[in-house]
């Protein structure tokens, strides 16, 4: 556009060190899954290929670790030539959220995939053993993918990944019309950008530092089971890989699980929607692969302890990990729209992403297929197909068989591959039984929430416009409870069956305890819950019953030994969680009901929602078991801080009961975002209770508006005044006031009257000014803008005969008070803290079973 | 017949039952005349907010009541009421999504969606939604 060859004050050299680092991250790669996988199919020098491998993995690794290193630099320094230091940070963005910067944007998702698949296959490398070549061959593949997807080139038209080192002036040329560039001359426009566009504010949040981070963990974490289940059937050794496979599983169904927790926690602890999960596709994206990989977890076990299983379990290790890339697919191609309240860029990628999670569908199937010829012609009919099915956009009758067969191939190659387990029949008393079921249920689970969360691309494949149910939600509520039943049973008796066969007089004895002690609790904790709907009995019951079942195994049969507790502890978790979501969902209760609505409408809605209260400052208003007061609000910028004291009261015996707090609910009038809410929370061992501001009035326009209606009185001290709310007294007028802060220095005299103003609310004082200087005078009025008004003293009528006769005339001026409330949202979640109690020691327990699978190798 | 059997069927008609279920529960994308043929029923309708006509929401007499007009894709136009505060982006917003059934002759929202210019991505439109009930 022009020639200019040196732009003043711009820092290229990072930004080529990073863009290098991206192109030397993809050679790297591809040249390592060339490496290893000479390492895995040849019989010769597949030692030295192996160690040209690891060279070219660890060349990749550093140079995903320079760019990530380059990238922080660039939002560290604020070098706002580069794009995405401008539209992601701002130079007031604190130090601990620039890490969060990365994951605001698309390419720093990807990065941070990258790297915990480069410190995973560092691992691997090392502890893989005789299964490292295949292995990482697979973990190369998918780091060739991902790098691609930040390369940032042009191939015949089509643009490859989205390069974070870009530069603004390259992205956004338009700047050099912007008048303020054009005065500095287009080669300093970098003067002219002070800043950048500033980090989401919901994204400033300490635990969106952490969890997107162990969340991505989890997601790598997914390829390590995938790509051993490939290593065998690479390599033939079909039931090898099930051993290593296990605590690989179980590391990332713990960090998954914790990652998704974490992201529920920071709903709930920061967003306003109340609650902690939504549903929401993006929500449910990172939910679907951690339901396979429990219910992989499951087989893998069975597998181990039995032989069976193991067709399943393939299946399960190749869709935990494709699911992954499905989530990322659909999170991460603008597919979603109307479904999701997510905003994610599209980066135009959404073809690269289908290609890529297309690519691994097919992976499977041509490792399984026994022959070559299979193998090509596998591959040349999907080539083909692809080809027919870019060329000419999307067909539903070329696109549609095209997906079902690469899905179909992976069940059918696999199942034809992996050994046949015996056909004898099932024994219903058997461990493996049950845990098989359990895994079902799982898969069940996982099945109708990809449907569901799958709606826009089936309005896409079929060509049809279908909304999501109105009450999204509830809706899946109706499906996941009855799975969440069913599962609790499971967990509840399954460990007191022994693998093979039991003996059922001993079980029976044994369920006979823990139905016993189970149904006891069930009724304590049902009349504390205040339960009355059955299925929600019949869900507490099922969870309690995970709990003492396991508790009781743990202590009967295992002697309380913690080593081998893992299992145990983890479904104990597991129940508490459940514990803990049917207390505080079905307990859930909205204290801030308004009943100032009463008055408004004569087709009054019986029915209406009114989860909003109305706090007018300084006035007390009954909230549920308490008496709520709104006292006024303090700004640290960019948050205001809206004060709110809690009184505990008792309705029965209408006595204040002690419990008194206050919570300060803050909101940011954020000029992008207009008003972003942040809830403040009161937690309690038994409840919390949840705040957000709903919305607050616009005070600063009130305080601007005009004062009218003016109108001049003669008051001797003493008199009443009425004016709009109330009335005012001329109390005093002092002769000599305090000139400080006047600017009246030269004055002869200088008056100050003082009106006592009586309003419902509150009772002021307005202090107006009154100087005579020679024949001039000079009025101060003062403004009560809180009520309105507006005093002038403007002229002294004197009686020499009678001083107390003097009259003051006074200009009074009203305009509509500017009013300080604020409109709350209140909820009360009971017994919440099974929830995230149940969370740590479901992770305990998952600790636990690593370390002992560690132990024993 | 072995549980194995029993096992694949039930599977397969849970599978069955999902799909079914969802085609029948799923929510259309409708314009006002078709919501308002049948009044109760809950649909989503996606139509721009006509920013010249009166929008009502005072807080001081009832916080939990919104009216604004939206046009639909036919350009006809309704009174949507929506038992909730304003929206604090409502104003700035491009296309709104309202789930909820006509009442008479106005809509009875019970759910917004906006979409509004994204503010830390230009040139991108970005999604919020809101509840009148909490979910």
């Amino acid at each position: 556009m022009m020639d200019i060859s040196a732009f003043a004050g711009e820092h290229l050299l990072i930004g080529n060190i990073g863009k290098i680092s991206i192109y030397l991250s993809f050679a790297a790669s591809l040249f390592t899954v060339f490496a290893y996988g000479w390492a895995t199919f040849n019989k010769e020098d597949n030692e030295l290929w192996r160690k040209i491998g690891r060279i070219g993995f660890w060349i990749h690794g550093l140079s995903v670790i320079s760019i990530f290193a380059t990238l922080f630099v660039i939002i560290q320094q604020h070098f706002f030539e580069y794009q995405y230091a401008y539209q992601h940070s701002s130079v007031e963005l604190p130090v601990r959220y620039m890490v969060s910067c990365f994951w605001e944007g698309q390419e720093g998702s990807f990065l941070l995939w990258m790297t915990w698949h480069v410190v995973l296959g560092w691992i691997l490398m090392y502890r893989a053993k005789e299964w490292e070549s295949p292995v990482m061959m697979v973990m190369a593949i998918a780091q060739v993918m991902l790098s691609t997807m930040l390369l940032g080139v042009e191939i015949a038209g089509t643009k490859i990944g989205s390069n974070p080192f870009v530069l603004l002036r390259d992205v956004q040329p338009q700047i050099f019309n912007l008048p303020f560039i054009q005065i500095r001359g287009a080669e300093n426009y970098l003067s002219g950008i002070q800043d950048g566009n500033g980090l989401n504010p919901l994204l400033q949040n300490y635990w969106m530092v952490i969890h997107p981070p162990t969340l991505f963990l989890g997601f790598a974490a997914c390829i390590v089971p995938f790509a051993y289940a490939m290593a065998g059937l690479m390599t033939g050794k079909l039931s090898e890989w099930v051993k290593p496979a296990i605590s690989w599983t179980l590391f990332g169904v713990m960090i998954l699980g914790t990652g998704i927790i974490m992201g529920a926690f920071w709903a709930y602890e920061s967003l306003s929607f109340g609650g902690y999960w939504a549903w929401d596709p993006v929500e449910n994206a990172s939910l679907i692969p951690w339901l396979l990989l429990i219910a992989l977890s499951h087989t893998l076990i069975i597998f181990k302890k039995t032989g069976k299983a193991l067709y399943i379990t393939f299946i399960l290790a190749i869709f935990s990990f494709l699911l992954v890339l499905y989530a990322t697919f659909l999170t991460r191609s603008g597919i979603l729209g109307n479904t999701s309240v997510h905003a994610f860029t599209d980066l135009g990628m959404s073809g690269q992403l289908l290609l890529f999670f297309f690519l691994f569908v097919a992976l499977p199937s041509v490792f399984a297929l026994p022959n070559n010829i299979q193998k090509i012609s596998f591959v040349g009919l999907l080539v083909a197909g692809s080809v027919l099915g870019m060329t000419n956009g999307y067909v539903a009758y070329v696109h549609i068989p095209l997906i079902v067969v690469t899905l179909a191939a992976v069940f059918y190659s696999v199942y034809n591959r992996v050994p046949k387990a015996s056909q004898a029949d099932e024994e219903l008393s058997s461990r493996e039984f049950w845990m098989f079921i359990g895994a079902l249920v799982f898969v069940i689970s996982c099945f109708q929430v990809i449907l569901n969360t799958s709606m826009p691309v089936w309005n896409n494949l079929f060509g049809i416009d279908k909304a999501p149910p109105v009450d999204v939600v509830g809706y899946y509520n109706k499906w996941q409870m009855p799975i969440a039943i069913i599962v609790g049973l499971l967990i509840g008796f399954g460990q007191f069956f022994k693998y093979k066969k039991t003996d059922w007089k001993k079980f029976r004895l044994q369920l006979f305890t823990i139905i016993l002690s189970s149904l006891g609790t069930s009724i304590l904790l049902a009349l504390l819950f205040d339960l009355k709907n059955p299925v929600m009995i019949i869900f507490l019951i099922s969870s309690v019953f995970a709990v003492v079942g396991n508790i009781i195994y743990w202590v009967q049969v295992l002697k309380g030994k913690y080593k081998v507790a893992g299992g145990s502890v983890a479904h104990i978790g597991f129940g508490l969680m459940l514990i803990g979501i049917l207390s505080s969902g079905s307990g859930k209760k909205v204290i801030s009901i308004n009943q100032s609505g009463m008055v408004y409408s004569e087709n009054f809605d019986e029915d209406a929602n009114r989860e909003h209260i109305l706090l007018i400052k300084n006035v007390p208003t009954m909230m549920g078991d308490y008496e709520a007061t709104y006292v006024g609000d303090t700004t640290i910028a960019p948050n205001t801080y809206y004060k709110v004291n809690y009184r505990g009261f008792d309705r029965m015996t209408q006595t204040y009961t002690g419990d008194d707090f206050s919570l300060q609910p803050n909101a940011q009038v954020n000029p992008k975002m207009g008003l972003v809410s942040n809830p403040d929370t009161r937690h309690y061992l038994s409840h919390d209770v949840f705040t957000h501001v709903s919305q607050v009035p616009d005070k600063e326009s009130a305080r601007k508006a005009p004062f009218e209606h003016f109108l001049t009185h003669e008051l001797r001290i003493n008199d009443t005044l009425h004016v709009q709310n109330g009335e005012a007294i001329l109390e005093l007028v002092t002769p000599n006031a305090d000139r400080t802060g006047l600017n009246l220095q030269d004055a002869d005299h200088v008056l100050m009257a003082e009106l006592k103003v009586i309003t419902p609310f509150d009772t002021v004082y307005a202090h107006p000014v009154f100087a005579l200087h020679g024949e001039q005078s000079v009025s101060i009025p003062d403004e009560l803008h809180d009520q309105g008004l507006r005093f002038k003293l403007t002229d002294i009528i004197t009686n020499p005969e009678d001083f107390s006769q003097t009259r003051f005339v006074i200009e009074t001026a009203e305009k509509p008070p500017v009013k300080d409330y604020i409109i709350l949202k209140a909820i009360v979640f009971p017994y919440i803290n099974f929830l995230w109690g149940g969370t740590i020691i479901m992770i305990i327990g998952f600790l636990l079973a690593i370390l002992e699978k560690f132990k024993r190798r | 017949m072995k549980p194995r059997y029993i096992i694949a069927i039930v599977l397969i008609a849970v599978g069955i039952a999902a799909i079914v279920s969802l085609y029948g529960n799923a929510s259309q994308y409708v314009t006002f005349e078709t919501a308002s043929a049948t009044p109760g029923k809950e649909f989503h309708v996606i139509g721009e907010l006509m920013k010249d006509s009166s929008m009502h929401y005072d807080p001081e007499t009832d916080p939990n009541h919104l009216e604004f007009f939206l046009a639909d894709s036919t350009h006809e136009v309704k009174k949507v009421i929506f038992h909730s505060p304003k929206p604090a982006d409502l104003e700035r917003s491009e296309k709104v999504v309202i789930i909820g059934k006509m009442n008479g002759e106005n809509f009875e929202a019970s759910s917004i969606l906006l979409k509004c210019p994204s503010k830390y991505n230009d040139g991108t439109l970005e999604e919020s939604e809101y509840n009148a009930v909490g979910s």
